[in-house]
């Protein structure tokens, strides 16, 4: 190869290299970290019932079928832009959908709910956030899929969208309910 | 989703004093005494008072820590302080994330270090704290990536990148060391 073409060999290279760069970026969120829990046992936890204390909700009561945890909580202003689409498909999923109110006053969270609607089957409040941490969560809203075994199969970052919920969770549900038999 | 939504999404426990404080008018205050409508002996008073004022505030800065300004915890001693800084300045804050645990305002920052302050006083080991977190986080809240499959190429890229561009710069100087010795034969043209 004659030695004057590496110059501009070398620059297409890197031309390419930048191209792929800006493309990844554009295409990348750099607040997605995928969870190192999928795959492997939801947390044990004990929570109770949102504004109802005495009645607990622990793991062991969940068990025996797929189910989706979707983290939420009042003062959380993307859980507002995904409210509608949990109002949209919480009947849909075909799965029970349970909302964890996080780090809220179970005051504000019951007046959010009855003023935009409660797409919850049941609703567990960790009030202080220590179970969610064992939950590894970082940023509400987020949303699990626990299968019957009680092991996380799937978790979403960031608000659900009619696009997330058609192309990742109805399959991972799918295949969720699908090894149950 | 980008990082400030999401940070704008976690409550803030700053975020209300900081409003409270600009209506209150501070700003102004402080910008008063330097106006040049003061008589000269008022002004060098004023302006000395305010260098005091500048001097004493970055001493403070300079003395305290980020995490003890944010929540002070009850350290045993000062060994035990200082590993706790040492070790949240090693993890990354997952809300914002250019921040380190130590430094962060983050509502799960703060939780993060309490849980790190009772794991330290349950007798556990740095590495058993990274673990945990590790665990719940990924190995995304370690600023150092642990050698792995996945990082090899992390680790090795930037020094083998180093060493093939320094053979490819001595195998050119070498090149051309060789027909300049013998220039005046050379008539291939190739003159690179």
């Amino acid at each position: 190869m004659n030695a004057r073409l590496v110059p501009f060999v070398v620059f297409a290279l890197l031309v390419v290299l930048f191209g792929v760069g800006i493309v990844w970026n554009e295409h990348h969120d750099p607040n997605y970290v995928p969870s190192p829990l999928i795959g492997k046992a939801a947390p044990a936890f004990d929570l109770p019932r949102l504004g109802d204390t005495a009645q607990r909700v622990r793991k062991t009561d969940l068990l025996g079928k797929p189910y989706l945890i979707n983290v939420f909580a009042s003062w959380c202003f993307a859980c507002g832009d995904e409210h509608p689409i949990l109002m949209e498909y919480a009947s849909k999923f075909g799965v029970p959908l349970i909302g964890y109110d996080y780090k809220d006053k179970p005051a504000d969270a019951k007046l959010w709910l009855s003023q935009h609607g409660n797409p919850y089957r049941q609703v567990i409040a960790d009030e202080s956030g220590a179970t969610a941490i064992d939950f590894g969560v970082y940023g509400a809203p987020e949303t699990f899929l626990v299968d019957a075994q009680g092991v996380i199969r799937y978790k979403h970052i960031g608000p659900l969208t009619a696009d997330v919920i058609a192309q990742e969770l109805e399959p991972a549900i799918k295949a969720a309910q699908s090894d149950k038999q | 989703m980008t990082a400030i939504e999401r940070f704008l999404a976690l409550p803030s426990p700053l975020a209300g004093e900081g409003a409270r404080r600009a209506d209150e008018g501070d700003c102004d205050r402080l910008r008063s005494p330097l106006t040049p409508t003061l008589s000269p002996q008022g002004r060098g008073r004023k302006a000395r008072s305010i260098w005091y004022f500048l001097i004493a505030g970055l001493l403070i800065f300079a003395v305290a820590s980020p995490a003890l300004a944010i929540d002070p915890l009850p350290f045993k001693n000062d060994a035990q302080r200082e590993r706790f800084q040492h070790l949240t300045s090693q993890l990354r804050c997952m809300v914002c994330q250019n921040e380190s645990l130590d430094a962060s305002n983050a509502d799960l920052a703060k939780d993060l270090r309490h849980q790190i302050f009772e794991m330290m006083q349950q007798g556990k080991t740095d590495q058993q704290i990274k673990q945990y977190l590790v665990a719940r986080y990924s190995d995304f809240v370690l600023y150092d990536p642990p050698l792995k499959a996945s990082t090899v190429a992390l680790w090795f890229a930037p020094p083998a990148l180093v060493l093939a561009g320094g053979i490819v710069v001595f195998v050119l100087l070498r090149k051309r060391a060789k027909p300049a010795a013998q220039i005046a034969t050379n008539e291939a043209g190739d003159d690179w």
